[in-house]
């Protein structure tokens, strides 16, 4: 049947091909005929082919059926299709009878919204709240917020937003709360750069959306758990807050089941973007800075953790060249790393570098970064690890190859007395605080003078 | 007498085979009234495969949130008295949800997978989800799927086939056309065998045009990287002391970032030659060119377009301060 089908569509097509043409039959007849008897098997072979791949899905799709139905696992033969279909139906009417909803306002869904909230706290920690636009007022609150900010719900309810954000985002939030989409969003061209204040491409009925990132506060519960070492964390007046991305929209009255005075509200789930979060830095690892070194050697950017290693400030630092931050004696070692680096030699060197009284120990490691793309040379990468004081009593004390003589020529701010080369010496340096580098006093365009 | 043995033996087996199918299609239909969806669409649209596709999915996520169930007491905070709160979170979030079994078969996907999409959850569900990823991206989702773990979830871009895209035109020669970039967060599930991923899609650029926040700053580099435009914001957290004006143009990317987030931006920018669109995960930028640095997020658009003039190939860096 379904082949006589087909059958009198391949005909049909080709009468059709005929009558365009406005060819005579005959002379081509014979041909047609060869062709459409081709054509015939080739759509009957295709077509139980596509049959059978069916079957076969079918098949499949049953057993695996038959695997998760708890009653034909329990039978200890395999069941018949009837049988599975049977069972499937029992079981599925158990699992949805377990969720006892009544008919009239039942709502279809795969998974019940007790579900969907613990799927929206677990996969995007977010949780949802609702606050009054004119007031700011939280109007209510998930408890899911508790895992997610380490605060209780009571925490929030009723409290002003503005109480529960970091400071400097509360501008933005009132720009949320009260403007338009015109006021929270632009148009930007890809092509110019250029951007459109009005939203004329915007669907009307997107309007009400809003979407927006803002820091809130974070309660002392108990130990950030929700976080783990991912961060940032952002520290303000002795208070943690944390970055939450919030989407949602604005209604025109508070929803139903809420007790507040007619006004619009903002509807919206807050969620924390863990994934997004650095790894936050390994405590043991605090002890290191890096360093950006442009090509001719000068640091071009300091991380601030510096001041707190060595005493002195990146803004000292900035614009000098890369190894007047090692002892005088291991400046050569410094020097000549670096150009081995473009040589493409890693570099690795155990030295001393300089602090605001003294030297200490440190393991200098640092990379050639180039730009992936043109594969030019961007800049030098240095990790500065200060040595742990265990580990300093350890290491060989260097040759003083240096010792006695004088600085590279042309350093000024470089004491021109090396010879307490020993860094085991501390106080050296500030019992003779003629000789101190004068750190503090550095003019930047020293730097460019060298 | 052989004719009619044929036939006596036939006849009652037809008719067996007839009843078989009847009673099966009874199933069929009941079984189609147990599944989660709409009557509209339950009663009609959808053919025996799916159905059971569906059914088994369907208990695989019940027997995974059992669990769960089970897990966490009714007195534990999971849970509260807010259900009359929860029916319209779907709509609220930017994305849709998917939770993922063993095998990456789709136990559950959010039905507005549509709005984002145009894929149907009824077509979806059941079945593995790198079918609907581009086969450049399956390695980089499923690397991001295995190295997932209770305390790190794992975030990706990946291009996800959708209805939804236009064709490739002259002004916008998209990376791969019928497939839209997301960027997926992928967290272990409520078992260490399954994975929940909240999936983000990026915004699509409207005739070389893309909606953005009001508050962002942006920044249009080559495709090497190399700064040609930066609107005022931009330029003012990160002016340069070292050039006569401050201005950053012609300047590196990379000479803007901290040198620990390096890793990000080279990562983005290998990506971006593929997928056409990218987010970063948190990254420093530079202010001023000093030590202090600040957090950002960044969507990026490459935007390529041919004219009879010109090649245009650029990367717009859309971010938003932290």
């Amino acid at each position: 049947m379904a082949q006589d089908v087909y059958m009198d569509q391949w005909q049909g097509g080709f009468q059709m091909e005929d009558d365009d043409l406005g060819m005579p039959s005959g002379k081509y007849a014979r041909m047609d005929d060869e062709m459409g008897e081709n054509k015939e098997r080739f759509a009957r072979e295709n077509h139980s082919e596509i049959e059978r791949r069916r079957r076969n899905k079918m098949t499949h799709y049953i057993n695996e059926l038959a695997e998760m139905v708890p009653q034909c696992a329990s039978l200890g033969r395999k069941p018949d299709k009837l049988t599975i279909l049977r069972m499937a139906v029992a079981h599925m009417r158990g699992i949805r009878g377990h969720s006892a909803q009544d008919e009239t306002s039942y709502k279809p869904s795969f998974l019940t919204d007790q579900e969907l909230k613990h799927l929206i706290l677990e996969a995007a920690n977010g949780f949802l709240f609702v606050v009054c636009c004119q007031t700011g007022k939280v109007l209510y609150v998930a408890d899911s917020i508790m895992p997610v900010l380490n605060l209780k719900q009571e925490e929030w309810l009723q409290r002003n937003l503005n109480e529960l954000i970091h400071p400097d985002d509360q501008d933005k939030i009132r720009d949320q709360l009260c403007g338009s989409e015109v006021a929270v969003n632009k148009v930007l061209d890809l092509k110019t750069g250029t951007v459109k204040r009005d939203g004329a491409s915007t669907r009307v009925h997107m309007s009400c959306r809003r979407g927006f990132i803002c820091r809130m506060r974070v309660g002392a519960l108990e130990p950030l758990h929700r976080l783990r070492n991912r961060r940032p964390m952002f520290q303000h007046a002795g208070k943690n807050y944390v970055v939450m991305h919030c989407t949602g929209y604005i209604k025109n009255a508070p929803p139903q089941g809420i007790n507040a005075p007619a006004s619009s509200c903002l509807v919206a789930i807050a969620r924390l973007q863990i994934a997004s979060m650095p790894v936050c830095a390994d405590p043991s690892s605090t002890n290191q800075f890096s360093v950006r070194v442009a090509e001719d050697g000068k640091m071009t950017f300091i991380d601030s953790r510096v001041s707190d290693l060595i005493g002195l400030s990146s803004d000292q630092l900035i614009g000098r060249y890369w190894w007047n931050l090692a002892h005088p004696a291991d400046e050569n070692t410094l020097k000549d790393g670096f150009t081995a680096l473009f040589n493409e030699q890693p570099m690795r060197v155990n030295i001393r570098i300089r602090t605001n009284t003294d030297y200490v120990p440190c393991t200098v490691s640092a990379y050639k970064f180039v730009n992936p793309y043109s594969e030019q040379f961007e800049y030098v990468v240095a990790t500065h690890q200060i040595a742990p004081q265990e580990d300093v009593n350890n290491w060989p004390t260097p040759a003083p190859a240096t010792n006695g003589t004088a600085a590279p020529a042309g350093t000024s701010f470089e004491p021109t007395n090396a010879t307490c080369a020993d860094y085991g010496a501390t106080g050296v340096w500030t019992n003779d605080g003629a000789q101190q580098p004068q750190w503090g006093q550095w003019d930047p365009m020293n730097g460019y003078n060298q | 007498m052989n004719s009619s043995y044929q036939e006596s033996k036939q006849k009652p087996s037809k008719s067996q085979a007839q009843q078989r199918r009847q009673m099966e299609n009874f199933e069929f239909s009941q079984l189609a009234k147990e599944l989660p969806l709409a009557r509209a669409i339950s009663g009609q649209h959808i053919d025996k495969t799916t159905m059971v596709r569906l059914a088994t999915a369907y208990i695989k996520l019940f027997n995974t949130f059992g669990q769960s169930r089970r897990a966490y007491s009714p007195a534990d905070y999971y849970y509260g008295s807010d259900s009359a709160w929860t029916t319209n979170h779907l709509d609220l979030l930017d994305g849709f949800f998917a939770i993922l079994d063993r095998q990456g078969d789709v136990l559950y996907i959010s039905e507005t997978i549509s709005i984002y999409l145009g894929l149907s959850q009824v077509e979806m569900t059941g079945n593995p989800l790198v079918d609907y990823i581009h086969e450049q991206d399956v390695t980089c989702f499923n690397s991001a799927l295995n190295y997932c773990d209770r305390n790190w979830p794992q975030m990706c871009n990946v291009r996800i086939k959708s209805s939804l895209t236009k064709r490739a035109n002259k002004d916008a020669v998209r990376a791969s056309p019928g497939y839209k970039v997301l960027r997926l967060e992928i967290t272990m599930g409520l078992n260490s065998s399954t994975r929940m991923i909240a999936c983000y899609p990026m915004p699509t650029p409207v005739l070389s045009t893309v909606t953005i926040p009001f508050n962002s700053f942006v920044i249009i580099t080559s495709i090497d990287l190399r700064i040609t435009y930066a609107d005022e914001k931009a330029q003012q957290m990160l002016k340069s002391y070292y050039s006569t004006d401050g201005n950053i143009k012609g300047m590196s990317y990379y000479s803007l970032i901290d040198v620990a987030d390096t890793e990000v931006i080279s990562k983005m920018h290998f990506y971006i030659f593929n997928l056409g669109a990218y987010k970063t995960p948190y990254y420093r930028m530079i202010l001023n060119q000093t030590s202090t640095t600040f957090y950002v997020e960044s969507s990026i658009f490459r935007h390529t377009s041919v004219s009879s003039k010109q090649f245009i190939d650029s990367v717009t860096f859309v971010s938003l301060v932290l």
